[in-house]
């Protein structure tokens, strides 16, 4: 029976509908499909670590730096700061402090090498594709964009540099530049920044295609939410389920 | 009229739904805009000379490249391929259709306002390999800079021609090979849209095709910079 999900069955198990695809949902499908289930279907969602909130945290230090060029830099890092207090005052990471100290220098570098552009035309623009195929959109929101320039670009905080664009991020922002943009990824790190030309894009944003026709081809097998349980195995070696409350989840939805 | 047949029975007025095209003639280093004209007894094609104004943004990055046969009298036979994918190895060049073909390419461009006429939009086809090498060199400076210009297509002038003799004894024949320059930049006009038009002639195998690559090229600190812009006229290409 065909299933879309857009709807919530009163008293079911489902806390959530879900109701279009996003790249980041689409990439957890391909890389992780015991925790797309979790978290999409059975509502069941991780808690965000404090590495996620350190890239959030960049990005509005980051838009405040671009939005107005002469804003000085330490103000940008204050606004950064607070936005990360804020979002982990109950995070009990333990990299929480570590974290915190990185983001000065992300920010500052992140604004040296985007600064020159100019001031965005946009930030946290929405995007929405719903091709021939596919019963629901794929949606998401970029960075920044330089519409004058016909760029797109996405800000990543992270660890290590990456040598080339990873395959997850291409995807995300082939879905934002499309035919009509350049698509670049700045990579910051709390030593480096560097920016990435995306290649290939009609191929990668093919590629999200691709992926949110075998997730709906999976939806359309069965109504009940629990059959991706009967289906997926977590990959306990998997990052994904590093997160102790993570892997008693695991343990206590499939038993390994 | 009443489309009565599901389409329309109107004339057109001398083009239907060709591009208008440019010509460069190899022969006597000359570039040409190709009018369709109506004399009062139908249309013909006129010859307007635009060598010495010739300016155009040109659309290479939808180049097509292959083999070309302009019969005399007949519409011509185009077999191409997209000139990015061959460079990029996802296809590999058709084989040759007939004895008649000869190795071509075509692309799209939008002249300037004086030497564009009514209609500015052409395309632009040759197999001449006076024209072909006069390409080639100006689209290879294209292909070295395009990065410093994200989002914009090259501005093409013709700067001269050079007479290239070949054959030899009575079959010696001069032909002009055209020197193109870039002298600017431009945002791709809204009205020079890419349309893909389908392979004709003998099916090609395309190259086995391979995972694309995500991306390794580091923009380098002069492009996130901004290279400044060649001065330009505002309304050359309005």
């Amino acid at each position: 029976m065909n299933y879309s999900r857009t709807e919530i069955v009163p008293g079911s198990p489902v806390s959530i509908a879900y109701t279009r695809h996003s790249p980041s949902k689409l990439n957890l499908y391909a890389a992780q499909p015991a925790m797309w289930w979790l978290e999409n279907i059975k509502g069941i969602k991780q808690p965000v670590g404090a590495v996620a909130h350190r890239g959030v945290a960049v990005e509005e230090g980051v838009v405040l730096g671009l939005l107005k060029p002469d804003e000085d830099d330490k103000v940008c890092v204050q606004v950064a700061q607070s936005r990360y207090d804020q979002l982990t005052v109950l995070s009990g990471d333990p990299r929480r402090d570590k974290y915190r100290a990185d983001i000065p220098d992300m920010v500052t570098m992140a604004l040296d090498e985007l600064r020159p552009l100019g001031v965005p035309s946009d930030t946290q623009g929405f995007i929405t594709w719903q091709p021939e195929g596919l019963r629901l959109p794929i949606v998401g929101y970029f960075d920044f964009a330089w519409a004058d320039q016909g760029l797109i670009i996405d800000l990543k905080t992270t660890d290590r540099m990456p040598s080339d664009i990873k395959v997850g991020h291409a995807r995300q922002v082939s879905l934002y530049a499309s035919d009509n943009m350049q698509g670049r990824l700045t990579y910051t790190t709390p030593k480096k920044v560097q920016t990435l030309q995306l290649e290939n894009i009609r191929e990668h944003r093919q590629a999200l295609l691709n992926i949110a026709k075998r997730v709906e081809a999976f939806m359309a097998l069965s109504e009940d939410p629990e059959f991706g349980k009967t289906i997926f195995a977590p990959d306990l070696d998997s990052f994904y389920w590093t997160n102790p409350a993570a892997r008693q989840i695991a343990f206590e939805q499939w038993g390994i | 009229m009443s489309n009565l047949f599901g389409f329309s029975t109107e004339t057109s007025a001398g083009g239907g739904d060709f591009t208008p095209v440019c010509k460069y003639d190899a022969r006597s280093g000359r570039l040409f805009r190709i009018d369709r004209v109506n004399t009062g007894n139908g249309f013909q094609s006129e010859q307007v000379d635009i060598t010495s104004i010739f300016k155009a943004v040109v659309d290479f990055e939808n180049m097509q490249v292959g083999w070309i046969d302009f019969p005399v009298g007949s519409a011509p036979s185009f077999v191409l391929v997209p000139f990015a994918d061959f460079m990029a190895g996802k296809i590999a060049l058709p084989a040759k259709p007939s004895d008649k073909h000869k190795n071509g390419l075509r692309f799209t461009l939008k002249l300037g306002k004086a030497c564009g006429g009514d209609k500015p939009l052409r395309e632009m086809a040759g197999t001449a390999k006076a024209f072909l090498s006069g390409v080639e060199e100006v689209c290879q400076e294209y292909l070295k800079t395009k990065a410093q210009y994200a989002g914009q297509l090259p501005v093409l002038e013709l700067a001269s021609t050079l007479p290239v003799k070949s054959g030899s004894g009575q079959t010696t024949s001069t032909n002009y090979r055209p020197k193109f320059r870039i002298s600017g930049w431009a945002p791709r006009p809204v009205d020079l849209v890419a349309t893909p038009v389908p392979l004709a002639g003998a099916p090609v195998e395309p190259l086995p095709m391979t995972a694309p690559a995500t991306g390794a090229t580091v923009v380098p600190p002069n492009v996130m910079r901004g290279v400044p812009a060649p001065q330009m006229a505002d309304d050359d290409f309005g």
